[in-house]
């Protein structure tokens, strides 16, 4: 499952939670950077494919620096769902400020019309279609397939991120992995 | 056709255009991150001014330039002279070598940085309550050392304010700095001199480090106003506001558990009693509950920028829990009261009941069960 020089991270629940404590009782800056380490990536991925790429990095510091201040001032028990709300309510944010525009323009990439899509589809390669692809789907579907197989989260993992159930996530996976063939099978 | 796509897609995980990052990058980020929530900040300077430094530089220059007859000389003088000031630093108000202490302090402030004076004020408030705490049964010395401690705090203000107008971006560093030495200096004069010595100046002393806990969000919030005006916003005043916000906050909700387990404690005694509880009370802990409602406020007012707002309910909370704490106070005395009444109570009844028993027999005790 590991790629080289691209380690995937795991961390028992029971270890998140003792370093959230650590975080909210001393402040200790070293046990939230190794939160950090673990969710870092999944939630710059999670935002990457919400926002614009110039403030992609920004954002995320933004998320792990408003996470930092919320879990020293209050007891949180679920790390997964801190950083990820916070990311949701940044996003939110951001569109709230900006409009709809730069997302349409950004997400879509150069690509203007559907027409356009199918007829650039065919010259490109596997992994920009696959990204293509998967762009296209609703924003429910696209989280849970890259949570998934992006990150290689479990389902309990994926769960508390979503704040849903795991068997919620489950049937949530399954359908998105529908739409994914689906879509795949009609761009070619 | 499924498995294809998503084994695609896991082949995709080390793809920029995915989302993903490199080590490089990755690696700066969190520098930067752990930057802004102060990990890099908690280096020490060593000031070059250090005392015991510059004596031993000046011995080791005396050895190499003078005569040996000289050196002696300037040996005594050297440690004579420092004899002379640690008993100085131990004298307290009235003692004769007083006043060299408070010269000594007064040539240390004359040779400090204007950073440096900020926190030396802060050092000087300390000594004079840590006479003040030693002069515990002379009143009128204890007054004179609060008074020395209100004027080194006051100064301590002044100091900041116009280190302010100076240099805005380092007066808002020292502000946060000094935001520490302040919560010590608070807790000292609150707790410890309080308690033992209750009078005007005390009071008047609080007040004082009040102001001046003030002064101290004025000056970092108005250095971050102009920088935002100036358009170019760096990390120092940021870190500043946090630093000082996270302090501040932790202590209210320190201040909030604290309550909480003394009312726990007070219901506890009555539902022990299987008494009903004062109704007061379920008014007292939601007021204390409620508290955390402002300190969420200001939290999120903090991350979107509202700086001022969110000191000043933090400061409204401070307000509000020392009413809170009052009739806090107020139902653990009443709690006492009836305590001590319940102990007189038991000594009265045990005295009946010993005449009692010396009138009755054991005979004429018939339990219910053995009829």
């Amino acid at each position: 499952m590991n790629h080289p020089g691209y380690p995937t991270y795991y961390m028992s629940m029971r270890r998140q939670r003792f370093l959230l404590f650590r975080v909210y009782k001393y402040q200790d800056a070293d046990a939230y950077a190794e939160l950090y380490d673990i969710y870092y990536e999944r939630i710059r991925r999670f935002v990457y494919f919400k926002l614009p790429k110039p403030v992609v990095d920004e954002t995320s510091a933004e998320v792990f620096l408003r996470a930092w201040e919320y879990a020293t001032a209050s007891s949180v028990d679920n790390a997964a769902a801190l950083f990820y709300r916070i990311a949701r309510n940044l996003i939110a944010d951001h569109y709230r400020k900006h409009g709809d525009q730069q997302f349409e323009s950004i997400d879509s990439h150069e690509f203007e019309s559907n027409d356009d899509i199918e007829k650039s589809v065919e010259g490109k390669l596997e992994s920009e279609k696959l990204l293509m692809v998967l762009k296209e789907l609703k924003s429910e579907y696209q989280e849970v397939i890259m949570m998934r197989y992006l990150d290689d989260m479990n389902i309990s993992e994926i769960a508390s991120a979503t704040g849903k159930t795991s068997n919620n996530i489950r049937v949530t996976l399954h359908r998105a992995k529908k739409a994914l063939k689906d879509a795949a099978t009609q761009s070619n | 056709m499924s498995r294809e796509i998503l084994r695609q897609l896991k082949e995709q995980r080390a793809n920029t255009d995915f989302g993903a990052v490199s080590l490089v990058d990755r690696e700066s980020q969190k520098q930067r991150v752990m930057r802004a929530i102060g990990v890099s900040q908690e280096t020490t300077k060593v000031s070059p001014l250090d005392p015991v430094w510059r004596t031993v530089e000046q011995i080791r220059i005396a050895f190499v330039s003078l005569p040996a007859a000289t050196v002696t000389a300037m040996l005594v003088l050297v440690f004579g002279g420092s004899v002379g000031m640690v008993g100085a630093a131990n004298s307290l108000p009235g003692d004769t070598l007083y006043s060299v202490k408070v010269a000594t302090e007064k040539a240390r402030l004359r040779i400090a940085s204007q950073e440096r004076k900020v926190l030396l004020r802060t050092e000087f408030a300390q000594n004079r309550l840590e006479e003040a705490a030693k002069l515990a049964e002379n009143p009128d010395r204890v007054a004179q050392a609060m008074a020395g401690y209100e004027i080194q705090v006051k100064e301590a203000k002044r100091e900041l304010e116009s280190f302010k107008q100076a240099e805005p971006e380092a007066a808002a560093r020292v502000a946060a700095e000094f935001d520490t030495k302040l919560d010590e200096l608070s807790t000292l004069v609150n707790g410890q001199v309080q308690k033992e010595n209750p009078s005007k100046a005390v009071d008047q002393a609080i007040e004082s480090t009040k102001d001046v806990s003030k002064t101290v969000v004025e000056v970092i919030v108005d250095a971050k106003d102009k920088e935002v005006e100036s358009g170019v916003e760096g990390q120092v005043i940021n870190d500043s506001i946090r630093e000082t916000y996270r302090r501040r906050s932790n202590a209210s909700f320190s201040r909030q558990n604290v309550n909480l387990q003394r009312i726990a404690i007070i219901e506890a005694w009555y539902v022990e009693r299987d008494l009903s509880l004062p109704t007061t009370l379920a008014g007292i802990r939601k007021q204390v509950e409620d508290v955390s409602d402002p300190l969420f406020e200001s939290a999120a007012l903090i991350a979107r920028g509202g700086y001022r707002t969110a000191f000043e309910l933090v400061d409204q909370v401070e307000l509000d829990l020392i009413s809170i704490e009052a009739q806090i106070a107020a139902e653990e005395i009443e709690v006492i009261n009836r305590q001590n009444q319940e102990v007189k109570e038991e000594e009265e009844a045990s005295k009946t009941e010993d005449n009692y028993e010396e009138e009755t027999t054991e005979g004429d005790i018939i339990s219910p069960d053995e009829e």
